[in-house]
């Protein structure tokens, strides 16, 4: 070992003095303004007509903060992604297009009781049950709420219950209904995902629909088409907190009734998507909190529930629209905190907010890592089933499947450049389903958060003259498509990648 | 390009001088044990003062989400947002490597028909929390 360390330290020096002056005459090097040396990118392509710089913070595990640029070109508008909005909106941002309430319904911590004993689960349930008290607010402040629910349904899978005072609104064909195309899915949904737990012991998945904004008082639960709440898999009784002790979807009843006709409708959109939604989340919680796995990152498992309902009924072309609008917070187009939540500006994949932008990302993020994995939709289960809960476990799955990708960096490059290349096939390729369209930011972007990337539409010249390689973070990467070609930087150089 | 060529001596000096140091003096390990990256959840006793270190995670699905710091060793500590004055003063952290201090609760989550605690939930009631400085 001493020995050598001591040849290391005969060759360092003179290698060191070659490494320096071979690297001093073979760069063009500048400053910028910090002092930084910054180097030109080597072998930029010569010729394009349609050309755009991609730039994406690799990063999924944001050691750190926001990871500088460097210096960008000024972009242009790209083909149709001008937006206008016709009217402002009231109040803050922070409250518009919220599809679901904020965290102020989560229970109380568990940290909270004063007594640390909680006793073996003991479900309510007795498998022959056809009423029971459906528990729909958990403890918030001390208060516990119940409703009786009447079964109206049982199918083979599933268990359905009515708020006594709707059940008779809905008839017993359209129960059958509801109950037939759920046990339809529940093959679907565990071949894909999983097996859901049975913590009640009755061999079926609850269903029980109520008036979530009558009953809670709560304005915003208008728009709450359904909600899983993990807790219920918990017999947590002895930290003060009431729960339903069952493998049970919450459904908002409510939310199917037509004004103008006067009728509920359970089956109609997106009742019936969100059902299969909160499925998912019911499998993700048993297989991975229920047996003492981390949780599954928010970006993930909404993912995953949003691949549950393109598996069982139909691409989610609303999601897509809304990542072609990028348009969260109407109206505050002018706010620089609101209009840091676009996708254009550099939202971020793995950091939830809780908008559209973060739902039509996940959505389509999970679809590209399917697509990459020769569409085959048992990904979704390995990535509930695995150790890892955040981007690594995503990562070692498209790896093991797709020999392209060898890092997260990989995957989520290319999730960025397949949004805009939509290539035909290969690494930049979604399929005909998912008609994407990107956008310039609507101001000047100087940082990224991990895992988000800015689309620039400029010229071959523009790019050249401000892209320079010191000045941006180390999980920075830089991607131009020329033409359709997309290159990489690699060593210096830009490097053609299909 | 001419200021780095008259850097370049200072530099290689500064690269000798380095590099014999680290051959001197190798950098101290952090004790195992007493890294908060590599806290195990067997090692952690209720009501106990604690540091932990890991990436501070969002997790489970809307709308009851909840922040837990997740170390290298692979399991949930859930922050008590109340302790941190809501979630609002965390949610920059999100995706970061963080370090916390404070006092953890060990709590049986689930049990079998015998009593034996089959999970645990650890939460960690927070004295102090920020980005984690190697």
């Amino acid at each position: 070992m001493e020995m050598k360390m001591k040849m290391n330290k005969s060759w360092f020096l003179p290698f060191l003095i070659l490494l320096v002056l071979a690297f001093g005459v073979s760069c063009d090097e500048t400053e910028d303004a910090a002092g930084t040396v910054l180097e030109d990118i080597a072998d930029f392509p010569t010729s394009g007509t349609d050309v755009a710089l991609v730039v994406v913070n690799t990063s999924g595990d944001a050691e750190g903060t926001a990871e500088d640029t460097g210096d960008l070109p000024v972009s242009r508008a790209f083909g149709g992604a001008t937006k206008k909005y016709a009217s402002k909106s009231t109040g803050t941002f922070q409250q518009a297009l919220k599809d679901l309430p904020s965290g102020k319904r989560v229970p109380r911590s568990l940290q909270n009781s004063s007594r640390a004993d909680a006793r073996a689960l003991t479900p309510s349930w007795n498998g022959i049950t056809e009423t029971y008290d459906h528990v729909y607010q958990y403890g918030d402040e001390g208060v516990i709420k119940t409703t009786t629910v009447t079964r109206v349904w049982t199918g083979t899978h599933c268990y359905i219950f009515c708020q006594n005072q709707f059940a008779s609104k809905l008839s017993s064909a359209d129960w059958k209904t509801l109950g037939d195309q759920f046990d339809a899915n529940y093959e679907k949904m565990t071949a894909a995902f999983g097996q859901p737990t049975d913590i009640d012991v009755n061999g079926k998945v609850v269903i029980t629909y109520f008036d979530m904004a009558g009953l809670t008082g709560d304005p915003a639960m208008v728009d709450v088409c359904g909600y899983f709440y993990g807790g219920d898999l918990y017999d947590l009784s002895s930290y003060d907190m009431k729960t339903n002790c069952m493998d049970v979807i919450n459904m908002n009843f409510t939310w199917g009734y037509s004004a103008s006709v006067g009728t509920y409708n359970v089956l109609k959109e997106p009742m019936v998507t969100t059902l299969v939604h909160e499925f998912e989340h019911l499998i993700n919680e048993g297989n991975r909190n229920y047996k003492g796995k981390t949780m599954m990152d928010t970006w993930l498992d909404e993912g995953l529930a949003q691949a549950a309902e393109e598996l069982c009924y139909t691409v989610l072309s609303s999601r897509i629209e809304q990542f072609n609008a990028d348009s969260d917070y109407p109206g505050y187009e002018d706010d620089p905190a609101a209009t840091s939540y676009y996708i254009r500006n550099g939202n971020s994949l793995v950091v939830w907010d809780q908008d559209y932008a973060d739902y039509a990302m996940s959505y389509l993020f999970m679809q590209y890592a399917r697509l990459q994995c020769a569409g085959d939709t048992t990904i979704y289960k390995s990535l509930i089933e695995g150790e890892k809960g955040d981007y690594s476990g995503i990562t070692s799955i498209v790896t093991k499947a797709n020999s392209s990708f060898s890092s997260f960096k990989d995957i989520v490059r290319g999730y960025y450049l397949a949004n805009y290349v939509q290539a035909q096939s290969g690494v930049y390729a979604y399929s005909a389903d998912y008609p994407l369209t990107v956008s310039a930011p609507t101001k000047e972007i100087g940082e990224l958060l991990p895992s988000s990337a800015v689309y620039l539409k400029s010229d071959l010249s523009s790019i050249e003259e401000a892209v320079k390689l010191g000045a941006q973070g180390e999980k920075i990467e830089y991607a131009l498509v020329v033409d359709g070609a997309v290159y990489y930087v690699e060593n210096g150089r830009w490097v053609k990648k299909n | 390009m001419r200021n780095f060529q008259r850097m370049a001596p200072l530099f290689l000096i500064l690269s000798a001088a380095f590099f014999s140091a680290a051959m001197k003096s190798p950098a101290p390990q952090l004790a195992r044990s007493k890294n908060p990256l590599m806290v195990e959840r067997e090692s952690l006793v209720d009501n106990t003062k604690v540091t932990v270190a890991g990436r501070l995670r969002l997790v489970g699905s809307e709308p009851f989400t909840s922040y837990v710091i997740t170390p290298e060793t692979n399991f949930d500590i859930f922050i008590d947002e109340d302790s941190v004055g809501g979630r609002q003063n965390i949610a920059k952290l999100q995706y970061k490597i963080v370090r916390a201090s404070g006092i953890i609760r060990v709590q049986p989550l689930r049990k079998d028909d015998s009593g034996k605690v089959l999970v645990n939930r650890y939460t960690l009631i927070v004295n102090d929390i920020g980005e984690y400085k190697k």
